[in-house]
């Protein structure tokens, strides 16, 4: 990596200061105001404080691992085929589809649930086709299905033009220094992309994996749109406690909404650490 | 080098599976009648376009495409600021703020929303100030994590160059960082844009009445299984961003680093 310039004046400083501030003030406002309601600084009349307690009561509970593992199951699946997606077009130097992948990632996740949902929903294009070629009555809805199969198409469908963006722009740096070497060596294309590409690149792979499956992980939208509501994901329990009629609830969403946080900031530094490695080729 | 057999099957395989909800969705914008056990529509209708015009939805999708474009703008002319800023840093203190700039890449929307509404009520002024800085607060690391890349790897010679000729740090930015990054304008805005256009809980959880976005209009539509005007507002709403991206290249095509103007 280029040696960094020496700093100049005060200007150094605060080119960053508007970014820092929004950035670094919000995040602390977040998490003063989920610290303040989760350990009971607002503590209703009648009772004690509990400091920590909503914490501990939240992990004994089965509703909350039940929805970690749906979250996480769903998560899981969703970022490994998205993965695979990038890196089999992305390795395969595919150059064409340019606008179809610009219009997927510039479709919004409502819009995305809207397009699985009239392609793999109930009645929906995938379920005529499948009625008229296979002569098959039954209703095929692929979309609020307890397994989350709807909610794996979408954010395959969102995540994977993503990864192949940023898997094409890892790879042709590699690519570049040692395809002709490879070539030289009279390695194949698989045995190019096995034994140099993928050893290679698997730290900035997994920083795009990172952001992948934390995003899919804690998000709202395509478990709400597409899921069920039993088992429900971390998003969607979090604002059902917070929007309780029992106030007390609130302190319980704030928890996990702090553990979901700080998870979110463990994950941030691993990026960090992973993506540094992957700038310095 | 030719692609083989195997990448040509591999890229129609991965075109056709992509192709297949975007097509779904055209037709349901189109279809007028539709009884199932046909694989098209029996009668096709632009009604649900007609309907997005007449019925005012429209202003609400250029509110939004507007309040998005000054996000955007925003998070390029802060992530440069911020980049310029982070090359002029100690390395230690960089890798810090650099964690902290990125930390919006990883965080949970909902849970963050969820935090931080009480300090938002407390704060005074109207919601729509406040949205716009979180949705900075989102779409920032997008611009960022392509802006600053470009910094440190293109153009210190130049800045040093700028330097040892006396201009102070401003002008440098004005003069040669700025410039330097044109060609990487394009994917940073793109990104903080699309982030920025498609929030939904943000404008939905602390937004007010007139913060209500397009992502917002379709969501009652798909929850009431309105399909065809679903389909239109979608395909509408992605349409927008890639026709004003597609324009924005078409202006900004022909001007690169090495061969703008020098204005004296």
């Amino acid at each position: 990596m280029p040696g960094r310039l020496r700093k100049h004046g005060p200007y150094g400083a605060l080119a960053a200061a508007p970014a820092v501030l929004i950035i670094g003030g919000l995040t602390a406002a977040a998490l003063l105001g989920i610290a303040k309601e989760s350990l009971c600084v607002y503590v209703q009349s009648g009772e004690t404080a509990r400091p920590c307690a909503y914490y501990a009561a939240f992990l004994t509970s089965p509703g909350f691992w039940q929805a970690l593992a749906y979250s996480f199951k769903t998560a899981a699946v969703s970022s490994v085929l998205a993965m695979a997606a990038g890196i089999g077009l992305a390795a395969s130097r595919s150059r064409g589809g340019g606008f179809l992948w610009a219009a997927i990632i510039a479709m919004s996740y409502v819009s995305a649930a809207v397009a699985m949902y009239d392609a793999f929903g109930d009645r929906g294009w995938l379920a005529r086709l499948i009625n008229i070629f296979f002569a098959f009555d039954g209703r095929l809805n692929l979309v609020h299905d307890r397994r989350g199969l709807g909610v794996i198409l979408l954010y395959v469908f969102k995540a994977a033009p993503f990864t192949l963006i940023a898997c094409d722009s890892l790879f042709r740096r590699i690519t570049r220094q040692y395809s002709s070497v490879a070539a030289g060596l009279g390695l194949s294309p698989f045995e190019f992309f096995r034994h140099i590409l993928l050893p290679l690149s698997r730290r900035g792979l997994l920083a795009i994996f990172l952001v992948i499956f934390v995003f899919i992980l804690f998000s709202y939208e395509g478990f709400y749109f597409l899921g069920v509501s039993i088992p429900s994901s971390l998003g969607e329990l979090s604002l059902r406690l917070y929007s309780s009629a029992d106030l007390s609830r609130r302190a319980e969403a704030m928890a996990l909404s702090g553990l979901m946080i700080g998870a979110a900031i463990i994950c941030a530094a691993v990026y960090r650490s992973a993506a540094d490695a992957k700038n310095s080729f | 080098m030719r692609k083989t057999p195997f990448e040509h099957f591999v890229q129609c395989m991965a075109l056709a599976l992509f192709l297949f909800p975007l097509g779904a969705l055209l037709l349901w914008s189109l279809a007028a009648d539709w009884p199932f056990g046909q694989a098209l529509p029996g009668r096709f209708s632009a009604r649900a376009y007609v309907y997005l015009l007449k019925s005012g939805d429209w202003l609400i999708l250029f509110k939004t495409f507007i309040f998005s474009a000054l996000v955007a703008a925003s998070c390029l002319f802060l992530a440069a600021l911020s980049s310029s800023a982070l090359m002029r840093a100690p390395r230690r203190l960089a890798v810090s703020l650099e964690t902290v700039l990125i930390l919006p890449l990883l965080m949970p929307v909902l849970s963050f929303c969820l935090g931080l509404q009480a300090f938002l009520l407390n704060l005074p002024g109207g919601p729509t100030l406040k949205i716009f800085i979180v949705h900075i607060y989102f779409s920032f690391p997008y611009a960022f994590i392509i802006i600053y890349p470009a910094f440190l790897n293109n153009g210190q010679p130049f800045i040093l160059a700028a330097r040892n000729l006396g201009l102070s740090g401003p002008q440098i930015f004005r003069h040669i960082e700025w410039p330097m990054i044109k060609s990487f304008r394009r994917p940073a805005l793109f990104l903080a844009f699309t982030v920025s256009y498609g929030q939904y809980f943000i404008n939905y959880f602390l937004g007010g009445p007139a913060d209500v976005n397009f992502p917002m209009l379709m969501a009652p539509l798909l929850e009431g299984s309105e399909r065809p005007l679903a389909a239109a507002y979608a395909i509408v709403h992605a349409l927008a961003a890639l026709a004003a991206f597609w324009l924005y290249g078409k202006t900004n095509r022909h001007v690169t680093f090495a061969n703008r103007k020098h204005k004296p």
